[in-house]
């Protein structure tokens, strides 16, 4: 007989279960992020899926095709989403609430103006793209990110520094051989135990300089739950989006916490 | 200049061995035998679209729209009706789609189970805003639909497995997850529509989601997809 499990993991069912069907209470959505930490393999989308697909599943086909107007404006919106300076014309052919949805705005508006202020005054007045990896990587740790390091005893070694609730991160290695970029880049891998499917995330392509360092943001292709390690390639240019030297376990360098 | 592989491992040895999880390991039961098998002439699913729309390929787009937006807009429809918040809400849904593109892993789920749920939780959202029951329909008589459902629509192959899941399971159990899923009803408006005790109906609904999990989560490891 399969003894019962620990109380922890079947209250986190029951809240994932909730989550998929009813809203969650502040404090259940506090317990369910530390619920989450404690078990990282559960997938929390897994019961959420599972009902989406129950839910498409329950509707009565044949079902009628969009509408040739809103397919207009779903084409206008996709235009606006990905070129910006694009003007979404099509979003004001959408139904007319009055002037309290324009009211509406004018408040959204001036709430992003007033973020806007906060976050330019909380980085010191200095925009966040024009920060160099290693202001970064400073910030990060004031910020009490994680610290991934190298646990070899090997000339090449270093750290990844990662916050998980931006998904932003700083790698910096020493002791690499320079690389030249028309014949091999390194490949930065994040092994992330919160994933159901087991295949480390891509963390980026980068380069090393002649003083044999590297000091680069970590642009993650996926949301990442709960890294475990961060491990490092040799690959082609431009990278690869599945590793062979990944599978055979040759790792420029590994990185835990 | 590689390390060894001692040194390191391959990608599973530096993943932490997973916790037991057995308690969830529900048996399988026989299939019905009055539920129909999948056509067996179905086409492939196509490959993912998303990836590509999330670089911005415009064609992709398209594509998107036209392999989705019937489901996404028949989601909208059934609970916000036929109206101009059912079109509003579809416009809704796809702009958070073309912002969550670049998070979809198609090696984690099928894509239709992606789109499915980023819809299901831009709609729930409104739902609650509206705090309104959705438009009333009757709960899906699941084993005559799915013929007549195939033949329509070409993304709905990939939902007759999930119907077939939904059949094998207790009556009673798929009443309340199907009010619950698909009627957006309330644990305690289950309770009072079935007579069921609330801690039935949240027992039947977590058993349900668990049990439509591990049984998908079969037919995809055999290739029945």
């Amino acid at each position: 007989m399969t003894p019962p499990p620990p109380p922890s993991i079947e209250r986190l069912y029951d809240l994932l279960t909730q989550q998929a069907t009813e809203p969650l209470t502040p404090a259940e959505q506090q317990e369910l992020r530390e619920l989450q930490v404690k078990w990282p393999h559960v997938d929390v989308d897994d019961l959420d899926q599972a009902a989406a697909l129950v839910h498409l599943a329950s509707l009565a086909g044949p079902l009628p095709a969009l509408s040739p107007d809103l397919m207009r404006r779903l084409e206008a919106d996709a235009a606006a989403h990905f070129d910006p300076k694009a003007t979404p014309r099509e979003r004001a052919d959408r139904p007319r609430r009055g002037w309290l949805a324009a009211s509406g705005w004018l408040v959204a508006a001036c709430l992003l103006l007033a973020t806007g202020f906060l976050v330019w005054d909380r980085w010191g007045r200095t925009p966040p793209d024009a920060r160099t990896p290693a202001e970064q990587r400073d910030d990060l740790l004031a910020r009490g990110a994680k610290r991934f390091q190298s646990k070899d005893k090997q000339p090449r070694g270093g750290d990844v520094v990662w916050d998980g609730t931006t998904q932003q991160g700083v790698l910096t290695l020493t002791g690499l051989t320079p690389n030249d970029p028309a014949r091999m880049q390194y490949q930065l891998w994040i092994v992330d135990a919160g994933r159901a499917h087991k295949e480390p995330v891509d963390g980026g392509v980068f380069d090393v300089a002649a003083d044999g360092t590297a000091v680069v943001p970590v642009r993650p292709a996926l949301a990442v739950r709960t890294p475990t390690v961060f491990a490092v390639t040799e690959e082609p240019p431009g990278g690869v989006v599945v590793s062979e030297a990944g599978k055979r376990g040759e790792f420029v360098v590994v990185l835990a916490e | 200049m590689s390390v060894p592989a001692t040194a390191a491992g391959t990608w599973a040895a530096l993943l932490p061995p997973p916790e037991p999880d057995e308690r969830f390991d529900l048996p399988a039961p026989a299939p019905r035998p009055d539920m129909p098998p999948p056509r067996p002439d179905a086409p492939p699913a196509p490959p993912p679209v998303l990836p590509r729309v999330a670089r911005g390929d415009t064609t992709a787009v398209r594509e998107c729209l036209e392999r989705y937006g019937r489901l996404v807009q028949g989601l909208a429809r059934k609970w916000l009706g036929g109206g101009a918040d059912a079109a509003d809400a579809v416009q809704d849904i796809f702009i958070e789609l073309w912002k969550q593109a670049g998070r979809y892993d198609p090696r984690a789920s099928p894509e239709l189970a992606f789109v499915a749920l980023v819809a299901r939780r831009r709609l729930i959202d409104r739902h609650r805003r509206r705090r309104s029951r959705p438009a009333e329909q009757p709960l899906v008589d699941l084993t005559p639909q799915v013929d007549e459902a195939v033949q329509a629509w070409e993304v709905e192959d990939e939902l007759t497995p999930v119907r077939a899941v939904l059949a094998e399971l207790p009556a009673d159990q798929r009443r309340v997850l199907l009010l619950a899923v698909s009627d957006g009803a309330t644990h305690p408006e289950i309770a009072e529509t079935t007579g069921l005790p609330l801690g039935t109906v949240k027992t039947h609904i977590r058993r349900g989601l668990l049990f439509v999990r591990e049984r998908l989560g079969e037919l995809n490891r055999g290739g029945a997809r």
